[in-house]
């Protein structure tokens, strides 16, 4: 019987058996610690970074790409949301 | 729908990497929508998000409801709830979620408990390097 897949996009996959490909951003992200990266759909390239997510967001709007937003987050530590 | 763990890197070129169970969303307002990657939390009471986040959905602020969200260092920050929407890539419909958007918020989006994880049965399989979700009936 078929099974219908969600999508094609890296890191989703519409069946429970099929491997996924693994989504490795060690390499892209490393120049944007503690930045907010507008990330092309396919996760492969950076298109656009700024400190705050609003100045990314602009920069992003200029490259007019369709983007996704991610904050990275500090190497050095172990992540836990906290109020400071 | 399932998704990798997403390796990000490590304090040194050569530390090993770390793995987090990000899932790629969409976050809907009243008056635009940002697409984004969020780190799920099952620790978390509420979905969180950037202050900024909610002024490019088309949402302002203060007329949110005003709460306080504490840290794990147990401070308090002003947080304002929101009525937003969800759409997961390769889901089917988005879903209605209560939000929090925190100003200078300076942690990535987290998808937290209230709204998300009422829509989700969320399976984490770290060995394997996957997060599973699974939508569950409200009723």
């Amino acid at each position: 019987m078929a099974r219908a897949r969600t999508t094609s996009r890296l890191g989703v996959s519409g069946t429970a058996e099929e491997p996924l490909p693994p989504v490795d951003l060690r390499g892209l992200l490393r120049p944007y610690e503690n930045r907010w990266v507008a990330l092309s759909l396919d996760w492969k390239e950076v298109v656009a970074a700024a400190d705050t997510f609003s100045a990314a967001k602009a920069a992003a709007d200029r490259a007019r790409r369709p983007v996704r937003f991610m904050r990275v987050l500090p190497f050095d530590v172990a992540y836990a949301p906290t109020s400071q | 729908m399932r998704f990798s763990y997403t390796k990000e890197p490590g304090a040194t070129p050569t530390e090993k990497w770390k793995a987090r169970p990000y899932v790629p969303f969409t976050l809907r307002g009243p008056r635009g929508s940002v697409q984004l990657v969020g780190l799920l939390d099952s620790g978390a009471d509420i979905c969180l998000f950037d202050g900024e986040i909610a002024v490019a959905i088309g949402l302002k602020l203060e007329d949110g409801i005003q709460i306080a969200s504490r840290g794990v260092e147990g401070g308090r920050l002003a947080t304002w709830l929101h009525p937003a929407r969800i759409l997961v890539d390769g889901d089917h419909s988005e879903i209605p979620c209560t939000v929090g958007f925190i100003p200078g918020f300076t942690g990535t989006p987290i998808l937290g408990q209230e709204g998300f994880f009422d829509a989700f049965k969320v399976t984490f399989e770290r060995k394997r390097g996957v997060v599973a979700l699974a939508r569950v009936s409200l009723s």
